[in-house]
């Protein structure tokens, strides 16, 4: 009965999945000094992870808000050794979230917006598969480069991308953060790379001059 | 505290993207810190709350017009205004006097066409 309210609550306030986390004992102390320091650090990256999904610096800066406001109000007191993966998992429901409701008016008023991959769980076995670097990545215009072929990624390709490649965490972690099954996770990643090294191809052939 | 690992040349790329962001976005961000931090509030909330309060004084705002107009009596229908109402509320006259209001009114017209020389 008491994990049901909890589920509720939670999702109540926008997020989802909290089973894993929910159990652990909470530690009372509140320290902002701890809290202002690691959302110095996250709330960067978190800023350009949200903007890559939503390809709009305001509402980047709007979901990092709504994400740390979430966080302080709902995991500011849990140890401080797990307010990372907490984190990223209410920057992902908040950019989900956006997606969604962007996905729901653009449905409303008939305009194109491609949401199928969205919902598309993946249950094939990924196999072991290493994207392969492009011959020049250590520049300024790269990099932007490559936000911009991240941004070509479905919805749930980027963001298992992004938490495995980026952020580093492992299969079970992304799983939870996403609050999908560990498979799902597995098969997104793989599509991801696999995708990526197809329009990392074609991008060193546009840089090169030439055709693919 | 597990150890993260990633694709080095992704983490290279990504996190030449976080340091080529401009200094108004990070003093947004971390004004936005701030703001969350010393009071929980964000700017949403703020903003939510200003449209609450504009809305509320436009609802007043007509209620009160509303009523100064069919006090006016801009009313063609004949039935009883807003403005009627209350002065029913506030008299002091019993309701059975209100109920035969047209009986009394005949009355009225009578007494006074006797009363006439």
């Amino acid at each position: 009965m008491k994990d049901l309210l909890l589920v509720i609550i939670t999702r109540h306030i926008g997020l989802h999945r909290y089973d894993g986390f929910l159990s652990k004992k909470q530690d009372k102390t509140l320290n902002h000094d701890a809290l202002n320091r690691f959302f110095a650090k996250e709330e960067q990256r978190a800023f350009v992870m949200a903007r890559i999904a939503l390809n709009n610096p305001d509402e980047a800066l709007d979901v990092v808000q709504d994400s740390m406001l979430k966080h302080f109000k709902h995991y500011a007191s849990y140890p401080e050794t797990e307010w990372g993966p907490l984190f990223q998992r209410v920057l992902q429901n908040c950019i989900n979230d956006r997606l969604r409701k962007r996905s729901l008016t653009s449905r409303f008023f008939a305009l194109f917006h491609n949401t199928k991959d969205q919902d598309d769980i993946l249950d094939t076995e990924a196999d072991s598969f290493e994207l392969m670097p492009p011959a020049i990545y250590d520049t300024d215009d790269f990099a932007e480069r490559f936000e911009n072929l991240l941004r070509k990624l479905p919805a749930r390709q980027r963001q298992v991308f992004l938490l495995r490649a980026w952020e580093g965490y492992s299969i079970q972690e992304c799983a939870d953060i996403m609050g999908c099954a560990p498979g799902s996770v597995k098969a997104h990643y793989y599509r991801a790379q696999k995708k990526l090294q197809e329009l990392l191809t074609d991008h060193t052939f546009e840089l090169a001059g030439e055709t693919p | 505290m597990k150890e993260k690992k990633g694709i080095p040349w992704v983490q290279e790329s990504l996190q030449q993207r976080v340091s080529a962001l401009d200094a108004s976005t990070r003093s947004r961000l971390n004004q936005n810190r701030q703001q969350v931090l010393a009071g929980g509030q964000s700017r949403k909330s703020e903003t939510s709350k200003g449209w609450l309060i504009a809305g509320g004084m436009l609802a007043a705002s007509l209620l009160t017009g509303i009523i100064v107009l069919s006090g006016n009596n801009l009313n063609p229908t004949g039935t009883p205004t807003l403005l009627e109402d209350f002065d029913l509320l506030a008299s002091n006259d019993e309701l059975d006097l209100y109920d035969n209001m047209p009986f009394y009114q005949w009355l009225d017209t009578e007494y006074n066409d006797v009363d006439m020389p």
